[in-house]
């Protein structure tokens, strides 16, 4: 029937395509503020940093923390959210390839909506074992409907 | 029109994140996963060395290096495009250092590509490595 595989099932396999809900996060200023210190820019030799003005990795928030909070209790083992992902016996998750393309940075005060999906589902074989590798798509658009970001994700669990 | 050679090497930038640079990160970006902040859990449940550099900070070190060296010659750059993946994990305490190659340069245009990675010293195989597409202009212009 299907090809040998061990943590997707074809239940899992129908997300792919799943569509989230749009979600709009107001940029505050405070969360560029955050980024920047936490990333240590006003360090650099370069002028410095405009906090009004997000640096290109703060997309980085949009992408994570309007689905990162949650209930502690919806918060697996590894402190990682599994609300809204395909049913894996998986328990450990790590970073994969990533590629985005930058529009022009976000600004402090702007609403920017958040529209991901999962591009694609798929099991493979490493050292370690089975893995799986899943891909999202996001893309950040300002109210106007301007491309601020767009990130092709890619994530193993196993 | 500017020529490739009157371009300065990407040179490097060095950061050497410890747990307090790992915890604000992680609060920055809203995220509780236990291997930036637990090292008991990331050690005996994760089987890991210790809790690991997030892949988002080290491309935010790469992206500050382009920025500086940029901004080292009077200039400043946009990033169109960031690639990247990761060979190895970086664990807390690592010290790092980014750097780049351009691969190609349009005088005319001043658009760039060019490589970026974050290595360990005395390690040349790079923890993540990744290609830039960049778009040069003088410092004045934004």
């Amino acid at each position: 029937m299907t090809a040998d595989r061990r943590l997707l099932t074809d239940e899992a396999m129908a997300w792919v395509g799943y569509e989230y809900e749009d979600r709009d996060f107001v940029v505050a200023e405070h969360d560029i503020r955050r980024f920047v210190y936490s990333t240590r820019e006003d360090e650099g030799a370069a002028a410095a940093p405009d906090t009004r003005t997000a640096p290109p990795m703060f997309y980085v928030v949009l992408r994570t923390l309007p689905y990162q909070t949650v209930p502690l209790s919806d918060l697996g083992a590894d402190g990682v959210s599994n609300d809204e992902l395909p049913p894996m016996p998986v328990t450990q998750g790590m970073a994969g390839e990533i590629e985005i393309e930058f529009g022009r940075p976000m600004r402090a005060g702007e609403t920017v909506t958040v529209r991901r999906k999962i591009l694609d589902l798929a099991e493979k074989s490493g050292r370690s074992g089975p893995f799986v590798l899943i891909t999202f798509l996001t893309e950040c658009s300002s109210q106007s409907g301007e491309l601020l970001v767009r990130e092709r994700f890619g994530r193993v669990l196993r | 029109m500017l020529a490739q050679d009157a371009l300065e090497p990407i040179g490097t930038l060095r950061r050497k994140p410890g747990n307090v640079d790992l915890f604000a990160f992680s609060a920055a970006i809203g995220m509780a996963h236990r291997i930036h902040y637990d090292s008991d859990y990331t050690r005996n449940v994760e089987d890991r060395q210790d809790i690991l550099v997030q892949g988002p900070l080290q491309a935010a070190y790469m992206c500050q290096l382009l920025q500086e060296w940029a901004a080292g010659q009077g200039m400043s750059v946009v990033i169109e495009r960031l690639k990247y993946r990761h060979r190895a994990p970086v664990h807390v305490g690592t010290e790092l250092v980014m750097g780049g190659e351009l691969t190609s340069f349009d005088g005319e245009s001043l658009r760039a590509e060019c490589t970026v990675w974050t290595k360990v010293p005395g390690d040349e195989t790079p923890r993540t490595e990744g290609t830039a597409t960049l778009s040069l202009r003088p410092r004045e212009e934004r």
